[in-house]
C-alpha cells in the first residue's frame, strides 16, 4: 500500500511574455514561494523532482541539470520528469511517488518554462516534433493538427465555433483576478470571433499566450503534513496515459487517451461520479476547444456535451462546477511545464481558502489538476482532497 | 518490385532546425556582466552559510536565502586552481581555472602569453581589456598573468 501523500504548500511567479530572470532565477522564486508556503526550509527537503518542456525554449540543453540548483535540487535525490505539456502536472505525481514509496518525507516538485528566448517565435521549438521521414517535408506546424482536431471535434457533435469560444470568454475573465497573470480579459464572443485567424478555425483569442514563468509546489507524507496542520490536503488520485506515436491514427474527436488516465487517477480516489463527487476542475486548456475536450475525457460531460455545460454557466467561477477559476491558459499565461503546475496550485488554494478574489462560492473539498502533451496524445490528472 | 534503392534521396535526407536564441542575462548575470565592464569582480554574499558566490547568484544553493548583498572581489586575490593547454590554428593557448580566496566557485580564463609557465597555486591577477574595449562579458578580462 503506498503511504498518504499530503500538498503542503505552493509558489508560483508571474507569467509574464518575457521576464528578466533567468530559468534558473525563476525557478528559485517559485521554490522559495512554495517553501515559504509550506513554512519549511530546504533542509527539511529530501528528494527534488523538476519538470520542463522541451529544451529548446530556454535555449539550454540538459535544462533539467541547468535548473537543479534553482529548483532546490543541489546534493540531493534529484531528476527531471518530461512528458511535453503534460510535465506541470506530471511532476507533483513524480513527487507523489517519492513520498508514497516511503523513500522521502518531503519532496519538492517544480515546474519552470522560459519560452522567450526561442526567435522568431516559441512554436518554431514544434518543427522537429513530426516524422521527420513522413510528415516533416509538408512543413507542418502544431497549429495545423490542432485546426485538425478542433474541426473534427466541432463536425462529430455539430458544435459551433461561438459555442467554444465562450469558454476564452470564461476564462479571460477569471484571470482578471490572478495576481500573477498575464492575459486577463474582459472580452465578448463577439471579440473572439473577429479575432485575427490563423489556421481556421483556430483563431488568435482561441490560443493561449507563450509565457515566462515557474510554479512549485512541496509533497509531503502524512505524518509530517499533519505537524504542521491538523487538516491537511491530500492527494487522493493520480493518472497519466499515452496515445500512439501516430497521431493520424488516434480518434481526434475524443481523447481516449485522457479517459484512461482519468479512470486511473478515480480509482485511485474512490471517485464513482466524477462529477458529483469531484467539486471544481482545472483542466488543461492552451486552446478554447481543449477545454470542452478534457471536460469530456475526464467524463465531466457526455461526448459533445461540455458546450452545452459551458453555455449554462455551470462552469462559471461561482457556478455549480467551476472549471479553471484560475483563469487557466488562456488567461493566466502559458509558459508549458509552469502552466500545469500552475493548475496543481491553483487547487492547493482553493482546497485551502487561499485564492482571495478567485475562491469559488461553494465549498469544496475535492478538485481535479489536468495537463495535456506530448504530441497531443499524453494526459496526466491529479487530485487532491480535503477532508 | 524494384524499391528504388539506388535513388540516394529515398533513403536520406538533409534539414535542419531552423532555431535562435535572445537570452536574458538575469538578475545577478546583469549585475554581474555591468561590473565585469567597469573592470571589477564582486561576489554575492550568503550571510547564513558564510559564503561568498562568484560568479554571483541571487540565492544560495545551499540554505535557499535570496543574496541581495554583494562585496567586493579583489582581481589581484587569484590562484590557478587547475589549468591545461590548446593548440589550435592561432597558436598555443593557456586556459586556467582561478579561484579567489574564501570565495565559492572560479572564473574560466586565459593565461597570460609569453615565457612563464603557469602552476597550479600560483597567485594572479585579472587584467582587464583597456575600458573603450569591453563589452560585458566574461572576455572582457585579456588575461591572468602571475603576481
Ligand atoms: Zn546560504
Amino acid at each position: 500500500m503506498p503511504r498518504k501523500v499530503c500538498v503542503i504548500g505552493a509558489g508560483m511567479t508571474l507569467f509574464r511574455r518575457r521576464m528578466l530572470e533567468t530559468p534558473k532565477e525563476l525557478a528559485f522564486e517559485a521554490t522559495r514561494m512554495a517553501l515559504e508556503s509550506a513554512g519549511i526550509e530546504r533542509k527539511e527537503v529530501d528528494t527534488v523532482v523538476a519538470g520542463s518542456a522541451p529544451d529548446a525554449f530556454d535555449g539550454v540543453h540538459m535544462k533539467g541539470e541547468y535548473l537543479l540548483d534553482g529548483s532546490g535540487g543541489y546534493a540531493r535525490p534529484y531528476s527531471r520528469v518530461f512528458v511535453g505539456g503534460a510535465t506541470g502536472v506530471y511532476t507533483p505525481i513524480a513527487a507523489w511517488w517519492h513520498v508514497a514509496s516511503g523513500l522521502s518525507d518531503v519532496c519538492l516538485a517544480v515546474a519552470e518554462e522560459k519560452m522567450s528566448p526561442l526567435q522568431p517565435h516559441p512554436q518554431y521549438a514544434f518543427w522537429s516534433i513530426f516524422d521527420h521521414t513522413i510528415e516533416r517535408p509538408l512543413g507542418v506546424t502544431l497549429l495545423w493538427i490542432f485546426a485538425l482536431e478542433m474541426r473534427r471535434y466541432m463536425h462529430a457533435y455539430n458544435i459551433k465555433e461561438e459555442e467554444i469560444a465562450l469558454v476564452s470568454v470564461k476564462n479571460k475573465a477569471n484571470a482578471l483576478d490572478h495576481p500573477c497573470a498575464q492575459l486577463g480579459a474582459k472580452i465578448t464572443v463577439e471579440d473572439v470571433m473577429k479575432s485575427e485567424k490563423m489556421v481556421w478555425p483556430v483563431k488568435r483569442l482561441d490560443v493561449s499566450p507563450t509565457s515566462d514563468g515557474a510554479a512549485a509546489v512541496v509533497l509531503a507524507s502524512e505524518e509530517f503534513a499533519k505537524r504542521l496542520t491538523k487538516d491537511p490536503v491530500y492527494v487522493a488520485g493520480c493518472g497519466w496515459n499515452i496515445d500512439s506515436t501516430y497521431w493520424t491514427n488516434r480518434d481526434l474527436s475524443y481523447p481516449q487517451y485522457l479517459e484512461n488516465a482519468a479512470r486511473m487517477a478515480y480509482k485511485q480516489a474512490g471517485i464513482k461520479n466524477p462529477r458529483k463527487e469531484i467539486d471544481f476542475a482545472e483542466v488543461y486548456d492552451p486552446f478554447d476547444y481543449k477545454e470542452l475536450h478534457h471536460m469530456e475525457g475526464l467524463q465531466f460531460a457526455k461526448k459533445g456535451e461540455a458546450p452545452k455545460m459551458t453555455a449554462s454557466g455551470m462552469t462559471q467561477r461561482n457556478g455549480e462546477f467551476p472549471i479553471n477559476p484560475s483563469g487557466g491558459l488562456l488567461g493566466v499565461g502559458n509558459p508549458i511545464a509552469a502552466a500545469g503546475m500552475m493548475k496543481v496550485c491553483e487547487v492547493y488554494f482553493q482546497l485551502t481558502n487561499q485564492a482571495g478574489k478567485r475562491q469559488v462560492k461553494k465549498e469544496v473539498h475535492t478538485g481535479l489538476a489536468q495537463a495535456w502533451g506530448d504530441l497531443m496524445q499524453y494526459s496526466s490528472v491529479l487530485i487532491l482532497r480535503r477532508n | 518490385m524494384d524499391l528504388a534503392l539506388n535513388e540516394e534521396e529515398l533513403k536520406r535526407w538533409s534539414d535542419h532546425i531552423p532555431l535562435m536564441w535572445k537570452y536574458t542575462a538575469g538578475i545577478a548575470g546583469e549585475r554581474f556582466l555591468q561590473l565585469l565592464k567597469q573592470g571589477t569582480l564582486q561576489a554575492s554574499v550568503c550571510k547564513n552559510c558564510n559564503k561568498l558566490f562568484l560568479p554571483p547568484k541571487i540565492f544560495c544553493k545551499d540554505c535557499f536565502a535570496q543574496l541581495n548583498e554583494w562585496r567586493d572581489v579583489s582581481p589581484d586575490d587569484g590562484f590557478i586552481y587547475s589549468f591545461t593547454s590548446l593548440t589550435s590554428g592561432d597558436g598555443r593557448r593557456t586556459v586556467v581555472l582561478v579561484k579567489f580566496d574564501g570565495v565559492e566557485g572560479g572564473l574560466l580564463g586565459f593565461f597570460k602569453p609569453g615565457r612563464e609557465e603557469p602552476k597550479i597555486g600560483m597567485k594572479v591577477r585579472a587584467v582587464f581589456k583597456p575600458k573603450q574595449e569591453r563589452k560585458g562579458s566574461l572576455s572582457d578580462i585579456q588575461y591572468f598573468e602571475k603576481i
